[in-house]
């Protein structure tokens, strides 16, 4: 059975927590502590390329950490969403509130 | 698939054809959440492939619904990833509001037609919650709870979205989701 890993990198001052396994109701709360004790520190990165699923409560998770950031003046973005990750995005209706980027570079 | 927890019975106990049904009593001057099924399940002799599998209805059932998500080899990879997500959205629908589930299980029966075009995930169950819960749940924008921080209502959405329909039977013998994709 597949399990979610997450690791941890600095790009500079960001934080990039590179997400891999399912984001599920499972394993949700692991992603939010991770997500929150990487945002306590500043900008976060969230790599999901191999992110194998994306429910509601990862994104509840990614929106709740989206509005924490903007209310504290902080920033977070989502880095090269795998297929199923991007397709889970898009079935919210939501999709241009999530700042997807395929560069880290590319991220302002 | 294997179950590797003991409480859950073979997938041959569960009729694939339940008994006199009740329709789920719609909310007034609302959409319900999941509409009455528009058609009948597929006839056996027009599916080209078919599997099953029970799986216990709980938070590690949820790793275990994925994991036979997967090992379909009849779907493919594009379906793969609404089946999941549409799927596990379902699962947890169950876990929240179908307890006490009869042998706190569901079976999962995932189906394609002949005509190779519409694939079919389906739901039994046997609960005396979640019709109740159905037939008072109306089809509203999803509400992001700050509190909890999770949304009220978007696997619904998403659900809806990944799929061509859903709908829900409620049965004497056993209560029953379909998904077409």
């Amino acid at each position: 059975m597949t399990q979610l890993d997450i690791s941890e990198r600095r790009d500079g001052d960001r934080v990039v927590l590179a997400v891999a396994g399912p984001v599920n109701s499972y394993t949700f709360s692991e992603f939010q502590e991770k997500l929150d004790k990487a945002m306590a520190r500043g900008e976060v990165v969230i790599e999901m390329e191999k992110v194998t699923t994306l429910s509601s409560a990862g994104i509840g998770v990614i929106m709740a950490a989206l509005d924490d950031a903007e209310a504290a003046g902080g920033k977070l973005s989502i880095l090269r969403p795998s297929e199923i990750a991007r397709l889970a995005f898009e079935s919210t209706g939501f999709m241009e509130r999530f700042p997807v980027f395929q560069n880290l570079k590319d991220i302002p | 698939m294997t179950l590797t927890r003991p409480a859950a019975p073979p997938a041959q106990a569960l009729p694939a054809q339940a008994g006199p049904e009740r329709e789920a009593a719609p909310s007034e001057n609302a959409r319900p959440a999941y509409p009455a099924p528009e058609r009948r399940e597929v006839p056996r002799d027009r599916r080209a492939h078919e599997a099953s599998a029970r799986l216990i209805v709980d938070r590690p059932g949820i790793m275990e619904f994925e994991a036979f998500v997967d090992s379909l080899d009849f779907v493919r990879s594009t379906e793969h990833a609404r089946l999941k997500l549409a799927g596990g959205e379902i699962f947890d629908n169950l876990i929240r509001h179908a307890a006490p589930l009869a042998d706190d299980s569901a079976l999962v029966r995932v189906v394609r037609r002949r005509s190779g075009r519409d694939l079919y995930l389906c739901f039994y169950f046997k609960s005396p919650t979640f019709a109740p819960y159905v037939s008072h749940c109306v089809d509203h924008e999803p509400v992001f709870d700050r509190r909890l921080r999770r949304w009220h209502g978007m696997g619904l959405r998403m659900t809806r979205n990944l799929s061509a329909s859903l709908t829900f039977r409620a049965g004497t013998l056993c209560d029953r989701i379909f998904i077409r994709f």
